[in-house]
């Protein structure tokens, strides 16, 4: 079995249109939340706005550092979070390592490859956008 | 899992662009609400679609593209 999701468009600051890898995902928290989440195949690790997080009621350990390949890197927190992703009759539950930003940082919600791209085997099709 | 596919798939260029810097919730095919605030979102949502849930998104303005443990 098999399934695929169509790419999203992100406006970049500069104004540019891209196109990237995004999925529909259920967040299992105290509230079951679904979230449009970019599918990062650079990021080691998903990452979600804190206040999301809040809402999640999930709670996270000691501060570590986050950097990227631009900008200071950010104080975050690492929690677990179960997660529910799929299409059509085929979903999987999931528990993944995910990191908060300590402060309101402006960040996406991205899910990195540790925890999740292990189970499964994911193709990015720039030609198709899926 | 029909109804977040559902979602998702009527998430377009025009939604995706339109309320960038926002939190937006889709669900029967169009933004149902959109705003600064996630918990205003959460909550409308939580408020008048118990049962169907929508599909919550953070439309970033970004090149936030590769990121690392360090």
């Amino acid at each position: 079995m098999s399934f695929s999701f169509k790419y999203k468009p992100i406006k970049l600051n500069s104004g540019r249109l891209v196109f990237k890898p995004m999925v529909p995902i259920t967040f299992n928290g105290v509230e079951k939340i679904d979230v449009l989440a970019i599918l990062d195949s650079g990021s080691d690790m998903a990452i979600i706005p804190k206040e999301l997080a809040e809402i999640l009621g999930l709670n996270y350990s000691e501060e570590e550092e986050l950097s990227g390949i631009t900008g200071p890197p950010i104080k975050v927190g690492e929690c677990k979070l179960e997660i529910t992703f799929g299409k059509n009759r085929e979903s999987y539950n999931l528990e993944i390592p995910v990191l908060v930003p300590q402060s309101d940082e402006n960040v996406p919600i991205i899910i990195g490859r540790i925890g999740f791209s292990e189970h499964f085997k994911i193709t990015f099709s720039e030609l198709e956008e899926k | 899992m029909k109804n977040i596919i559902n979602n998702f798939d009527s998430v377009s260029e025009e939604i995706m662009t339109n309320y960038a810097g926002e939190w937006i919730a889709v669900g029967d095919g169009k933004v149902i609400l959109h705003s600064k605030s996630l918990k205003d979102v959460n909550s409308f949502t939580k408020t008048n679609y118990p049962k169907k849930r929508a599909l919550i998104g953070k439309i970033t303005e970004a090149n936030l593209s590769v990121l690392s443990i360090c």
